[in-house]
């Protein structure tokens, strides 16, 4: 059977098959989905920083801030096109560079903070994983190693960097960076089971998992190849995870109840009564 | 009456604060500022030249430390049972030596009126079975009743199961409660007057802000 649609031919445009670009579309939703849960996280951290009154709850909520805005910020500045040369190429180098400098910074400096917190409020007050000790030798490695690759990567050309022996250091820093993030993690989770405050214990508990996941993360990616289905999968999976794990260790600062609006309501109108008389 | 030492927490409370001869519970979870209400009230004691007692598990240093913290001056101070930095001791495990270094304290400053805030219930019921500490905190707030006196204690909430909690909220007079409250995406600081001797029910919330120049209590108009 003949109709007018099969004599006329198909717009142009329908003749073209787009193809989705798979590990784009899952990484573009990955990122979406974490920015999402970073900006709700970094509100309530807020709003419970300004609510609590101790100072071990404040300066928690203030350093989970601290970290959901890096993150943010490290992620996004993949999406600020910088030009390939002068003075603005500079400027995004600096930018690219020093938001994932600071990000490892802050990660450390907070898990750090949050062993000594769990130390701290441990009965016995026991040195987690001799983490007392330990603390300060690490920080020297962590720091010349970040610092010494940054300043590598900026100095040597793309083929200095990609010959062997660039390779080697590069892989020698994820292993360093993985094996004191490990060490931290592992510290973070035998000294949340320590803290005698519970609200704390769960708190950093849901830390080290999520620190957990960044060294998955670390790990799991270099066995693969950038840019690959499966490597995406695994960084937007790792990374949700792990972001959603930073969001309840949050939330888990304090207890949060619900208003009963029945209560609430006729409260209100009692005292908007009052007011008007 | 006693004052509370927050003068918007007095006019909730009918004007005068906490009733004579009363035990005051203040349940809430870590980080709130239930011992701000705590600073308060014995502050406002010191100053009306009330006999004040602070038996609490930690060193004397450290709250003072948290008083000045909160604009509490530290020019007076009370008598304290605690950790370190006193005369009289505070042994967690001895729970019998605190209760007894209490009553001592008030039965010596009989003739006045006399504030007692506390923090050790918490801590308390972690080391000991729920029955024993019920019948130790029935025996001591009885016996407080019987001088002048008013006890201000503190409990932390997500330390123990809400039966506890439920359990020793019985035993006292008046109940606060101090908790962070989710409103949509907000987060709001509110507490609830549960009961209060003499009182008709308290419904409804009331927003609390802590500063250095004091303590607010407003309602919370939803």
């Amino acid at each position: 059977m003949v109709t007018s649609d099969s004599l006329l031919p198909p717009p142009e445009w329908r003749s073209f098959r787009t193809s989705i670009d798979l590990p784009t579309a899952i990484a573009t939703g990955g990122t979406a989905i974490i920015v999402g849960i970073l900006v709700l996280g970094i509100y309530r951290a807020m709003e419970m920083r300004g609510a609590f009154v101790s100072g071990i709850y404040r300066s928690r909520a203030t350093w989970s801030t601290l970290l959901m805005l890096v993150v943010i910020v490290t992620m996004l500045d993949n999406y600020v096109p910088f030009p390939s040369s002068g003075i603005l190429y500079l400027v995004g180098l600096v930018f690219v560079n020093g938001g994932f400098i600071a990000l490892l910074f802050v990660i450390v400096a907070y898990a750090d903070r949050s062993v000594l917190v769990a130390i701290e409020t441990d009965f016995f007050h026991r040195d987690t994983l001799s983490w007392s000790r330990v603390r300060w030798p690490a920080a020297i490695v962590f720091v010349t190693f970040v610092i010494g690759l940054n300043i590598g990567g900026a100095v040597l050309t793309p083929d200095e960097q990609s010959s062997l022996l660039g390779v080697l250091i590069n892989d020698l820093f994820f292993l360093v960076v993985a094996g004191i993030l490990s060490y931290l993690t592992a510290a973070l989770i035998v000294g949340s089971r320590r803290s005698a405050d519970r609200t704390l214990r769960r708190s950093i508990l849901l830390l080290g998992l999520a620190l957990s996941t960044l060294v998955l993360s670390i790990v799991a990616t270099s066995f693969v190849n950038p840019g690959t289905l499966p490597y995406v999968i695994v960084q937007q999976g790792t990374g949700i995870v792990g972001i959603y794990l930073i969001y309840r260790s949050v939330m888990s600062l304090s207890p949060l109840g619900r208003v009963q609006k029945e209560i609430s309501t006729s409260f209100s109108h009692a005292v908007l009564a009052r007011a008007h008389t | 009456m006693v004052s509370t030492g927050v003068p918007s927490l007095d006019h909730l409370l009918g004007e005068d604060g906490y009733p004579d001869k009363s035990s005051i519970l203040v349940v809430g979870p870590p980080g709130i500022g239930k011992e701000v209400l705590g600073y308060w009230f014995i502050r406002s004691g010191l100053v009306q030249g009330d006999y004040c007692l602070y038996a609490t598990h930690r060193p004397v240093s450290d709250v003072l430390r948290d008083m000045r913290g909160v604009g509490i001056s530290t020019d007076r101070a009370p008598e304290w049972i605690s950790s370190s930095g006193s005369q009289v001791r505070c042994d967690l495990k001895d729970a019998t030596s605190i209760s007894y270094n209490i009553k001592e304290a008030v039965h010596r400053n009989r003739d006045g009126r006399v504030r007692i805030a506390t923090d050790v219930l918490s801590p308390l019921l972690v080391l000991n079975p729920v029955e024993s500490m019920y019948s130790y905190w029935s025996q001591l707030l009885s016996d407080l009743k019987q001088q002048d006196s008013v006890i201000f204690a503190l409990a932390e909430d997500g330390m123990h199961p809400p039966s506890t909690l439920t359990t020793m909220e019985q035993l006292f007079d008046g109940v606060i409660e101090m908790r962070l409250y989710e409103e949509g995406l907000a987060i709001t600081p509110l507490f609830r007057v549960k009961k209060m001797l003499g009182l008709p029910p308290l419904h409804g919330y009331f927003r609390f802000s802590v500063t250095t120049t004091g303590m607010e209590v407003v309602p919370h108009v939803h």
